[in-house]
């Protein structure tokens, strides 16, 4: 078992199982909430019973199919919600998955005491997340959003589909029964009521656990945006030295004026800057003329002894090093310095912060942006290195349904290229050439 | 025009202008706008003053100047003689003014501490178990811009108010001539007094528009509602995380290294003999403790984890455990540091919490590295912290509510094991040295240094403050005529800022101070549960 630079959060594996009537949030959470955990270092998967419904009845008549008193559709939804348990005990023991959300209505003692029953002869924690919502404003807006899109919908139109849902809702309505405060007692849960106006939380026990009501506490759903931009280009940018903290060059200055009016022309309410401690952040912040707030934590990752130096000095200096970047880059920690799993786990609180607040500008680095960018587009760990943020670009995120839309605004400043594709040959052995082939260029 | 920017000589901190006037700028942002007020709810007993302690501790170690406002305390000042749980009845109509102005005066004091002693949080220690009670805090709020945050704690457990009742008031002041057995009798006739007219905060309906947590049945459950802003879910998550099991956390360093032998800073070398013979001694030591469940943390760096690898029992390795990265001067010695770092060695002096190295790190960085740390430590049990001199002693000013500026020079001597239990409302202290020799690595604070830009508590600073004694010195309240708080004249004494002056008792103790009538027996019997820290080298 290879340390992390995080602590082992799970012992046991822990199924979240999300309770509660359609349309209230449960997917939207599920769905975050994996991709927080994953980020995070915690390998989690979603298990959506009504896809394996989707799978199992190919075509959604209409509502009928989910009224209490339809015995052959019950067979069909109890036969799937096994088959999804099934695939979660796979999950933790074939393919080592440390937490399992089971995203289902999950509105009867009944069935939630079937999952109880499979978790404790399997020995996984359950932590229950229940949404409870009555605003019809929120249930309509979440039905807009997402149920429209729906495969079972998609060849409806929106009238038809939303008085289809509406009765679909009322199908369950009935035989919903809340976790109950009293006789649930020993469970542990969450309920969180009007989409984060209220939480109430039984038995917390573990360290996931409370990270994950943590984590829950402090997403809304409000619209915003969230623009992602690394610093101008540097005086160490020009010369393709990494690291350090050089200012801008004169490209990075007009850069941070052309950012300025970007800004401006966005007309954002109430826009949040941050920046890290590092000269060239400062500096494109100073061009906003807006106050802006300064994290160390968004410093750019530590090179360790490679600080400053060029691409061929690494190679020339640090060849074995080098390779060993090339063969894991997520996990590899420069000597000395840090790594990007170092980096994740350093911009947590950042992602935190960045989910309680609303229109947020980031000034950061080249490293920072790609795990702050993997975090709000689900990257897995591989793909994180990689991801391109290039110089001179600003990121907008918007989050939309169950994801978030990305519209990248080129300023057209000219910058180098710092970006450094996976070479061909990773080898500690390799030749100069071949380590250095995909080196940008510089001065 | 972009403003010029240069970088502060002792933070390191790129600003704009020139650096005149140093600004206490943190490594985060400032994440708390209009100053709050934490107001306790709950009956007697229901822990309320241990969680506005603890909370208090807690914000001030990460940089929240926060105070604490015992209402009781005014009450033990305003009477000087307290005779029995027939003070407390609600018909009693002259206790009930006294009562009342006390609560004015905390109130009075509160709003001095946050608008003009720079504090940030002020937390509202008392019972405030009416509606009434909490409309008049909610319109002084209102008045003056604060924000207000609930606290309520909720426990019909009799064990636990019991066991509450034995383990802190039996012996405070209030009952300091009576035994133990009518103490507890009268305490108990005292939640009485309460009970009737105790109206908890009803979050369906009447107080369904206030921010407030609630704590059920010593955190089996929590309550959360409208939770505004960043302090307050700060707040909410610390004390989702908190308990009252009992337990012990060692804090000691690794091993010495073959870098302490030749004095370096920093680095990433291993055990030297003697630091390997402390390692075997440490694994015999903590077996003599007979732990149940021990957990240990080491850092990332060879020598804490070569110091674990003896206990032969898993460890955990934490990043954020590693020692303070001295940057540019990894790796040197004191007097190399002198001789090519001149100036950066006296800035260092000046002011160490602040100080960071040139690519480096200061204490304060340390402090926000290490926090995530201090709250798993909360969540566990029994724990075993195996780190290095400069983190040891910011877990340690988190543990024994020390101040930014004491926490670089407290005393962390290599193979000694500092055994820390919860006990009342702070945290007692062993220091046990485990007799294997080794060499000093402790710089005391330079006596000639001029202090650089002073620790003086600014708006927006962020410096942890040692939770500040309560004020005392208050004008004793024998009119009862007293006008109302919107008429009242500024305070007459400023409540005396958070500095810790150099405690003198070898005491760690984090309980109140009691001044005034000064009650022997009682520091006495807080003596009598605290072993003194003693040095034997």
């Amino acid at each position: 078992q290879t340390p992390s630079s995080v602590p082992q959060f799970c012992n046991s594996p822990t199924v979240i199982v999300m309770v509660g009537l359609p349309a209230r949030g449960k997917t939207y959470i599920s769905k975050k909430l994996t991709r927080y955990l994953n980020w995070i270092g915690v390998p989690t998967k979603t298990f959506n019973v009504g896809q394996y419904r989707r799978q199992a009845v190919q075509i959604y008549e209409n509502f009928e199919f989910f009224k209490p008193d339809n015995e052959e559709a019950m067979k069909i939804r109890k036969a799937c919600a096994a088959a999804a348990l099934k695939d979660v005990a796979a999950y933790f023991s074939k393919e080592k998955g440390q937490v399992a959300v089971f995203d289902a209505t999950n509105t009867t003692r009944e069935r939630r005491a079937v999952i109880l029953s499979f978790a404790k002869e399997k020995g996984y924690k359950v932590f229950f997340v229940e949404s409870i919502c009555d605003d019809p404003d929120i249930i309509a807006e979440n039905i807009k959003q997402v149920k429209f899109g729906s495969p079972d919908y998609v060849d409806r139109d929106t009238d038809e589909a939303l008085q289809d849902f509406s009765q679909r809702i009322e199908c369950y309505k009935a035989s919903y029964v809340p976790i109950d405060d009293e006789k649930d007692r020993k469970l542990s849960y969450i309920k969180i009521f009007n989409v984060g106006s209220r939480y109430l939380v039984n038995r917390v026990q573990d360290h996931i656990q409370s990270r994950i009501v943590y984590y829950l506490m402090n997403i809304h759903v409000t619209p915003r945006s969230i623009y992602l931009s690394r610093h101008g280009e540097s005086e160490l940018n020009l010369l393709g030295r990494i690291g350090g903290d050089s200012g801008l060059s004169p490209r990075g200055q007009t850069y941070a004026k052309a950012l300025a009016a970007f800004i401006r022309g966005q007309n954002i309410k109430e826009l949040k800057v941050w920046t890290s401690h590092m000269k060239r952040t400062i500096q494109t912040a100073e061009a906003l003329g807006v106050p802006y707030e300064q994290w160390k934590a968004l410093n750019e990752i530590d090179a360790g002894v490679c600080e400053e130096l060029t691409y061929e000095e690494i190679q020339e200096n640090f060849p074995e090093e080098f390779a060993l970047r090339d063969q894991d880059k997520y996990r590899y920690r420069y000597p000395k310095g840090e790594s990007y799993e170092d980096l994740v786990h350093r911009l947590e609180p950042v992602i935190m912060e960045l989910e309680r607040q609303e229109n947020v500008l980031v000034v950061c680095h080249q490293a920072v942006m790609r795990c702050l960018l993997a975090y709000f587009l689900d990257k897995p760990a591989d793909e994180l290195p990689y991801l391109r943020c290039p110089l001179h670009t600003v990121l907008k995120l918007t989050p939309v349904a169950y994801g978030c839309k990305v519209e990248p605004c080129c300023l057209n400043i000219e910058a180098v290229n710092t970006h450094r594709e996976k070479p061909t040959n990773v080898d500690v052995d390799r030749k100069p050439e071949e380590a250095l082939q995909t080196a940008p260029d510089h001065i | 025009m972009p403003r010029e920017l240069t970088q502060s000589r002792i933070q390191k901190i790129w600003m704009p202008g020139k650096e005149d006037k140093p600004r206490r700028a943190v490594s985060g942002p400032h994440l708390a706008n209009p100053p709050t007020v934490i107001v306790m709810v709950g009956l007697p007993a229901r822990g309320k003053t241990y969680m506005s302690k603890k909370l208090t501790r807690y914000l001030n170690w990460i940089g929240m100047p926060t105070k604490v406002f015992n209402v009781g305390e005014y009450r033990r000042e305003a009477v000087k003689n307290y005779s029995s749980y027939d003070f407390f009845k609600p018909d009693n109509e002259s206790a009930v003014k006294i009562r009342q102005q006390c609560a004015l005066a905390a109130l009075r004091d509160v709003r001095s501490y946050l608008t003009d002693e720079g504090g940030q949080v002020a937390v509202f220690d008392a019972t405030n178990t009416t509606r009434e009670r909490r409309e008049m805090i909610l319109d002084f709020g209102s008045k003056n811009g604060f924000k207000i945050f609930f606290i309520e704690s909720v426990c019909d457990d009799l064990d636990v108010i019991a066991s509450n009742i034995m383990e802190v008031k039996v012996s405070c002041p209030d009952y300091q001539d009576c035994n133990k057995t009518d103490a507890m009798l009268d305490f108990q006739k005292r939640i009485e007094c309460y009970k009737a007219s105790y109206q908890p905060l009803e979050p369906d309906h009447y107080d369904r528009d206030l921010s407030f947590i609630k704590v059920i049945d010593v955190g089996r459950q929590f309550l959360a509602n409208r939770i505004q802003d960043h302090i307050q879910s700060k707040i909410v998550y610390y004390l989702m995380n908190i308990h009252v099991q009992p337990r012990v956390i060692y804090l000691c360093r690794h091993g010495e290294s073959t870098d302490n032998l030749q004095g370096r800073l920093g680095g990433d070398a291993g055990l030297s003999p003697r630091g390997k013979k402390f390692a075997a001694a440490l694994a015999r030591f903590v077996e003599e403790q007979k732990l149940k469940d021990l957990k240990v943390f080491t850092s990332q760096l060879c020598r804490s984890i070569q110091t674990a690898e003896d206990l032969g029992v898993p460890y955990e390795q934490w990043k954020a455990l590693n020692e303070i990265d001295a940057g540019v001067c990894e790796e040197m010695t004191y007097d190399e540091v002198k001789e090519k770092f001149p100036e950066e060695f006296d800035l260092r002096d000046q002011d160490k919490y602040y100080y960071r190295y040139p690519a480096g790190e200061s204490y304060q960085d340390l402090v926000q590295r290490v926090e995530p740390v201090i709250m798993e430590l909360e969540r566990q049990e029994n724990v075993l912290v195996i780190c290095h001199q400069a983190v040891m002693r910011c877990l340690l000013a988190y543990f024994l509510d020390k101040s930014a500026d004491e926490m670089p020079y407290l005393k962390c001597p290599l193979h000694t094991v500092l055994k820390l239990t919860p006990v009342a409302y702070g945290c007692k202290v062993e220091s046990i040295y485990l007799n294997v020799e080794a060499v000093n690595t402790h710089r005391d604070r330079p006596e000639e240094v001029k202090r650089g830009p002073g620790t003086l508590l600014r708006r927006n600073s962020v410096t942890p403050l040692t939770s500040p004694d309560s004020n005392i010195k208050k004008p004793r309240i024998d009119d009862l005529d007293e006008p109302p708080i919107q008429e009242l004249p500024s305070s007459a004494a400023p409540a005396p800022l958070g500095l810790c002056s150099p405690s003198h008792l070898p005491l760690a103790l984090t309980g109140q101070h009691w001044l005034g009538k000064v009650c022997l027996r009682t520091i006495f019997h807080y003596l009598a549960v605290v072993s003194l820290v003693l040095q034997r080298t």
